[in-house]
């Protein structure tokens, strides 16, 4: 019994960073119905960051988490000012054009991204320090290390400050009437560019703070990104792609599902699991768990 | 300024004109191009860099001493990024278009299998650096491999493991690439050959950041030893993980484990692990001291095992050329007669199947540092 509070641990820890990749995702959708392809790479620059600020400047962990926050979330508005917003304004009467200009100019961002960090930090892995207690917890025969509280507790705490600001400050209001209905909320004096520049901003900043996290529990290394990527944006579909709380779910349900997996079947078949809920819920139930189906009218 | 400005081009002109007569006299019967293909970008890039500045190093020598009977070596770098299918291209382009006599990579298997459909189709000669079993078993007959496999690798592992260490109860972690379930096979394999089966066998990807999940079923198994067989950057992680887990067994990893900056990745967690490996700087031999003097006064750093496959793989070839002169045939027919050729990366003895790569080494870590424990005969 002990033995399995270990692996729901462990599957919290990893599932709340796929809730962070969910949201980062689910955020510009919810509010531009645009995928951000360069959400991995975002995801890697926090955990490069992380390592600056932590090992460089030698800064705490929760003062480190902030700073990398705000700096990845003015990165990501620099890229919806270079990389989004002249594309969305010469061709918002054109969107499925504008869909794929934005997937070649967000894979372009990826690409630029990954190969910056490379001249950057190099090639090689670079390991954080010791952000987190060595000592492990110790529950009778079972050994947690405290990282996995840590990551958990942070990403959680992100979701809530995230949710609180949607909720209850100006700009997010003003982010979720965009998100909601963009010409009613231009009418209600909404600024349309500056609900955008702040969805990338914020949407980056989540992002990174995965990235910080998945890079204190490993290292930092430039294709780190992609992985999560693909796990995060099937957590998001699982819980409905644009759906905040369908995010979180669905990060959660796909990190406890994995450890699962490796926990009582084979590791072998962790991904095969992960991906084939992918399939099902492309297949059976594309809104996800906690969207409506939607019904597109002509 | 004009003046300033004719001393230059005048400069300009003589230098090239100088480098020019240099390279003519250097060309006298030609040249003999080479290809270079690995990983120079991405997140194992690290071998593939050494490969590349243990070619170059040799290249450099040679050519600084009037090349291969009067012809110069004129390298090709192409870079894989780690992807089959950029591999493929990059050994199009070497084989088609730069027409090269032989490639030289990769490190990483699967990877050097793309490539060997090209170069086979080529009918050039390819050295592979790459460890899994499949490379030596397409049939193509310009296919080379200075490298110990994975089988005698896993072999020479897990015998150390059971007959030296005591160890009979082994569980296998293995990532799920090529060079993973090659390695898993091979330890399988050898575990059989003793009577033995694993205890328990897991597995994991390369993308994976938690391993925490195979560690804690490793613990629950009762195995008494832990064969890993991975890269550095999840071997690094594993091992360090283990460490916090309390996992106490020892941990008998696979040479891709120890590279690049792996010890600097675990600091203490490293400390005790076994590594069965054909390369380390601390082989006291006389020539691969030699090399890894020469590496650290050329590139002001360590050399790793990848640099001396690369060291190896190129003096071979070079040796073959100024032996039967510049004939693909004739080269490689050569190479697969080598017998006990002493390189930096173990004993060098030929096969019909291009398997040139005998023996290895068991290194332990130790005070942070990789000590040779074990040598095979």
């Amino acid at each position: 019994m002990l033995e399995a509070l270990q692996q729901i641990a462990s599957g919290l820890a990893i599932g709340s960073v796929y809730a962070l990749v969910a949201l980062a995702f689910s955020l510009t959708v919810r509010a531009l119905s645009q995928i951000n392809f360069a959400t991995g790479e975002l995801f890697m620059l926090g955990a490069y960051l992380g390592v600056t600020f932590t090992a460089t400047l030698s800064m705490p962990l929760w003062a480190a988490v902030l700073a990398t926050a705000v700096s990845v979330s003015i990165i990501g508005v620099g890229f919806e000012k270079i990389a989004y917003q002249p594309l969305f304004r010469a061709n918002s009467n054109h969107p499925a054009r504008l869909h794929i200009l934005i997937i070649c100019s967000t894979i372009g961002t990826s690409i630029f991204l990954q190969n910056a960090a490379m001249l950057i930090w190099g090639a090689q892995a670079l390991p954080f320090p010791n952000v987190f207690d060595p000592e492990p917890i110790r529950l009778g025969s079972v050994i947690m290390p405290v990282e996995y509280l840590w990551v958990t507790g942070v990403a959680v705490f992100l979701m809530s400050v995230l949710n609180l600001f949607l909720q209850r400050t100006w700009i997010g209001k003003g982010l979720r009437a965009a998100a909601q209905d963009r010409e009613t909320a231009a009418l209600m004096g909404v600024g349309l560019a500056a609900a955008d520049s702040w969805t990338f901003g914020v949407s980056a900043g989540v992002s990174a703070v995965g990235g910080l996290l998945i890079g204190a529990m490993s290292f930092a290394y430039p294709t780190m990104g992609a992985a999560f990527v693909l796990k995060g944006f099937t957590a998001a579909i699982i819980g409905g792609l644009g759906s905040i709380r369908g995010a979180i779910l669905g990060g959660f349900l796909l990190g406890l599902a994995e450890s699962l997996v490796i926990a009582f079947v084979s590791s072998v078949y962790k991904d095969v699991v992960a991906f084939s809920l992918l399939l099902v819920f492309l297949q059976f139930r594309p809104s996800g768990l906690l969207l409506k189906p939607v019904e597109r009218r002509v | 300024m004009n003046r300033k400005l004719r001393t230059v081009a005048v400069l300009g002109v003589a230098f090239v004109a100088w480098a020019a007569a240099g390279i003519a006299q250097g060309q006298s019967g030609g040249e003999i191009k080479i290809g270079s293909l690995s990983a120079l970008t991405g997140s194992a890039s690290q071998p593939g860099q050494s490969q590349r500045d243990a070619i170059q190093m040799v290249v450099n020598d040679i050519n600084a001493k009037g090349g291969i009977k009067g012809q110069r070596i004129r390298l090709f770098i192409e870079d894989d990024q780690l992807s089959p299918t950029a591999a493929a291209n990059a050994a199009r382009k070497l084989v088609f278009q730069d027409k090269v006599f032989a490639v030289i990579g990769t490190p990483n298997s699967p990877t050097a299998l793309s490539a060997l459909e090209v170069t086979m189709e080529g009918k050039t000669p390819q050295i592979v650096l790459g460890v899994a079993p499949k490379i030596t078993q397409l049939n193509n007959p310009y296919v080379l491999r200075v490298t110990p496999v994975d089988s005698i690798l896993a072999e020479i592992l897990v015998n150390y493991a059971v007959k030296t260490r005591k160890t009979d109860r082994l569980a296998i972690l293995s990532d799920s690439t090529d060079y993973g379930r090659g390695g898993r096979d091979a330890a399988i394999a050898a575990l059989a050959k003793n009577g033995l089966k694993p205890e328990l066998s897991e597995s994991f990807n390369n993308d994976d950041q938690d391993f925490s999940s195979q560690i804690n079923k490793i613990k629950a198994s009762g195995a008494k030893g832990l064969v890993l067989w991975g890269f550095y950057v999840q071997g690094a992680r594993i091992v360090s993980q283990a460490k916090k887990l309390g996992l106490q067994i020892p941990i008998y990893a696979s040479s891709g484990v120890l590279q690049a900056n792996f010890l600097e990745l675990t600091g203490a967690a490293a400390e005790g692990i076994y590594v069965v490996s054909y390369f380390s700087t601390s082989d006291s031999s006389p020539h691969v001291q030699a090399f890894v003097k020469k590496w650290q006064v050329t590139y002001k750093k360590e050399a790793d095992p990848v640099a001396g496959l690369g060291y190896d793989a190129i003096n071979l070839l070079v040796r073959a050329i100024e032996k039967v002169g510049p004939d693909r045939d004739k080269v490689v027919a050569e190479l697969k007669a080598t017998k006990d050729y002493l390189g930096v990366t173990g004993r060098k003895t030929g096969s019909p199947n291009g398997e040139l790569g005998l023996g290895g080494i068991v290194v332990q870590i130790k005070g942070g540092k990789p000590e040779t424990i074990w040598r095979s005969e």
